[in-house]
């Protein structure tokens, strides 16, 4: 399942921002295009805000720091849709 | 036992992640002043111990974190706080040793993310000027207030004539108004319509044209001052020198607010207030455009 609109909307609450300052939606993922971490603005609060955010929809427990290890918003889509799976 | 030890304790007890351990601290940490915040490093030093303590290590991160907040100039415990009240939207605190003869202020806290002012509400007060004063500290971000305050008011409108009732019950002047990312137009509109003296807005957010179109009362904040027709008399705005698309969003706000004040965060992102706060000079700002604008506070 596809769950990067669910991750797009939690992130907008989330107050994550790419580095250019351009909300974070759905267009990002336009194409199959993917999305590093390393162009969002994720401080450490944050992160931690997304964590609680994920185990409270989803019920996956990732900390901010196996959070961060995720290369792309891909990775942690495939990564929730493997719990999620289970 | 305090109160806040108890609640500290339930949270850690009934936690079974990290992100419940984290959530129940998040909670905690933006309703307690900055002597709660002490009694709960105490707590947590006293044990301090790996083979007995599950939270062992999040709770030292904490303390170090306390370390280095406490220990940050500007950081005071002079002019502390108690909670008047806490309710799931707002929280109300006061200055101890409140100065009967001093006038009767209200400072206002729109939080945005988290629900704080970019970092722990013991934090933020412990900077304030240290004068005799009432803060209330409201948390409806997320959705920029458009919803109003859980249990208090329903839209933003409302949430003004909320705010103006309780100043007026209270015999409270609202003197200042300040807002945090998503809480800063608010803040600005409210400061405005509660005709507040100074209006102090940390990293204006990045709102987007649809985001303008879902919550129209807010929009950004050229839009909202052409509303108020404002020139930005008592307003500081502060954004951080390493977010393109904030230092952008002030200079557009500097040029239709010309009276406005900015201050550039070196090396700051998006939460401007943290390295302030770390690095000694969130009071020293605050203390400069709390005095300079008009007239001192006290």
């Amino acid at each position: 399942m596809n769950y990067r609109p669910e991750l797009v909307t939690l992130m907008q609450k989330c107050m994550i921002f790419t580095f250019s300052g351009e909300k974070v939606d759905s267009s990002l993922f336009a194409d199959g295009d993917d999305v590093p971490l390393s162009s969002l603005s994720i401080d450490s609060l944050a992160a931690m805000q997304f964590c609680i955010e994920l185990e409270a929809h989803f019920g996956w427990s990732v900390t901010p720091e196996e959070l961060l290890a995720f290369e792309t918003v891909g990775d942690i889509a495939r990564a929730l849709d493997a719990h999620v799976s289970r | 036992m305090s109160v806040v030890s108890k609640v500290l304790n339930r949270g850690r007890l009934n936690a079974t992640t990290v992100n419940q351990f984290n959530q129940s601290i998040i909670a905690l940490e933006n309703i307690i002043t900055p002597a709660e915040a002490r009694t709960i490093n105490s707590a947590m030093e006293a044990r301090a111990n790996p083979e007995t303590n599950h939270w062992f290590s999040r709770e030292s991160e904490w303390r170090a974190q306390f370390d280095e907040f406490s220990r940050a100039e500007g950081f005071s415990y002079a002019h502390n706080f108690v909670r008047v009240w806490n309710r799931t939207s707002a929280t109300l605190f006061r200055t101890t040793g409140f100065d009967v003869k001093a006038p009767r202020r209200l400072l206002v806290l729109f939080t945005g993310g988290m629900n704080r002012m970019m970092v722990p509400s013991w934090v933020f007060l412990a900077h304030l000027p240290q004068r005799s004063v009432y803060v209330l500290m409201l948390r409806g971000g997320w959705e920029f207030y458009r919803d109003g305050l859980p249990g208090l008011s329903k839209d933003f409108s409302s949430t003004v004539q909320w705010v103006r009732e309780l100043a007026d019950d209270m015999g409270l002047t609202v003197d200042t108004v300040m807002g945090s990312s998503g809480g800063s137009i608010p803040a600005y509109l409210a400061g405005h319509a509660l005709g507040a003296r100074r209006r102090f807005l940390f990293a204006l957010p990045v709102i987007s044209e649809d985001q303008i179109a879902r919550y129209p009362l807010t929009g950004n904040l050229k839009r909202a001052s052409e509303r108020v027709r404002d020139v930005g008399l008592g307003l500081t705005l502060f954004a951080g020198s390493e977010n393109a698309r904030d230092i952008e969003t002030v200079a557009e706000a500097r040029r239709r607010l010309p009276r406005a004040r900015v201050e550039i965060v070196a090396g700051a992102d998006h939460n401007v207030v943290e390295p302030l706060a770390r690095k000694g000079r969130l009071n020293q700002l605050l203390e400069k455009h709390s005095i300079s604008w008009f007239r001192p506070w006290s």
